[in-house]
């Protein structure tokens, strides 16, 4: 995902709300330090399947940032990612201080850390 | 993928919602509407210089956004003012920087940060010196008249 150009990463165009534009301010921070908690297929599509990420606070303490991105493919290729989910621990979302809680809770809605289609 | 240009379009952004005159979403192959992060960038960017060209005082919402779209950190900019990262707790606690000496800088900071490798040796009148409020609207001012910003226009404040 990070080889893509910044015209194929999107973030889903959804109701304004504050953790809306946290979400996409903090996407290039995102990108840059996240660790990948799994994959888990699409409900109904083949050519997309759903990737979960945990991204560290910035300032080394607090929420960090749980995301989770639909991964388009053409050809075996990834050709767009979308982020559809972000949670930072604010507006009653769910929030992980570190990489294992974040992974625990991944795990609980279906992302497994090896990918069979 | 198909774009969709959209007239006005509104954003929420460090912690207040903004309006710009045009955006472009995608249609991605799930039917879902999105913004590419390109397109991100360029909103942001007019953001950012939209908080930087005013002397009002920053918001803590305003310089956590600062920093995201900088990619500069509370300790970088604590670091910059020779000031102890625990200030920056306190300026979180507060909801803002509580001087307006203090923000002001910060917004040069981080207009520099982002405008500064192109308009940065570019000369300015005088006036533009004459105060804080006179350097940071000329600047904000150059950044749109040289097409590294659109233009953000605040709609409502939090």
């Amino acid at each position: 995902m990070r080889r893509l150009s910044s015209d194929r990463v999107f973030v889903q165009h959804n109701p304004l709300t504050p953790r809306y534009g946290r979400a996409q301010a903090k996407l290039t921070w995102i990108l840059k330090t996240s660790t990948s908690l799994g994959l888990r297929p699409h409900e109904s599509a083949a050519d997309r399947v759903e990737l979960s990420l945990w991204a560290p606070n910035p300032e080394g303490r607090g929420h960090g940032y749980y995301a989770c991105f639909r991964l388009f493919f053409e050809s075996e290729v990834v050709t767009a990612a979308m982020l559809f989910c972000f949670y930072d621990g604010t507006e009653k979302s769910p929030g992980f201080r570190d990489l294992i809680s974040a992974l625990e809770f991944a795990r609980l809605n279906g992302f497994k850390e090896t990918y069979e289609e | 993928m198909k774009n969709r240009n959209v007239r006005t379009h509104q954003v929420f952004a460090a912690g207040q919602l903004w309006l710009l005159e045009s955006a472009t979403l995608t249609v991605l192959p799930d039917g879902s509407e999105a913004i590419s992060a390109t397109e991100l960038n360029r909103i942001h960017k007019a953001i950012a210089n939209a908080i930087c060209g005013t002397a009002d005082h920053l918001s803590f919402e305003e310089f956590e956004f600062l920093c995201d779209i900088t990619e500069s950190t509370f300790s970088n900019a604590a670091v910059y003012l020779g000031l102890n990262k625990s200030t920056v707790s306190t300026w979180r606690r507060r909801g803002l920087v509580p001087s307006k000496l203090v923000g002001n800088a910060l917004k040069r900071w981080f207009w520099f940060k982002l405008f500064g490798d192109s308009l940065g040796k570019q000369s300015l009148p005088i006036s533009a010196f004459a105060s804080d409020l006179a350097f940071l609207e000329t600047a904000s001012q150059a950044a749109i008249r040289a097409n590294l910003s659109d233009k953000a226009v605040l709609k409502q404040a939090s």
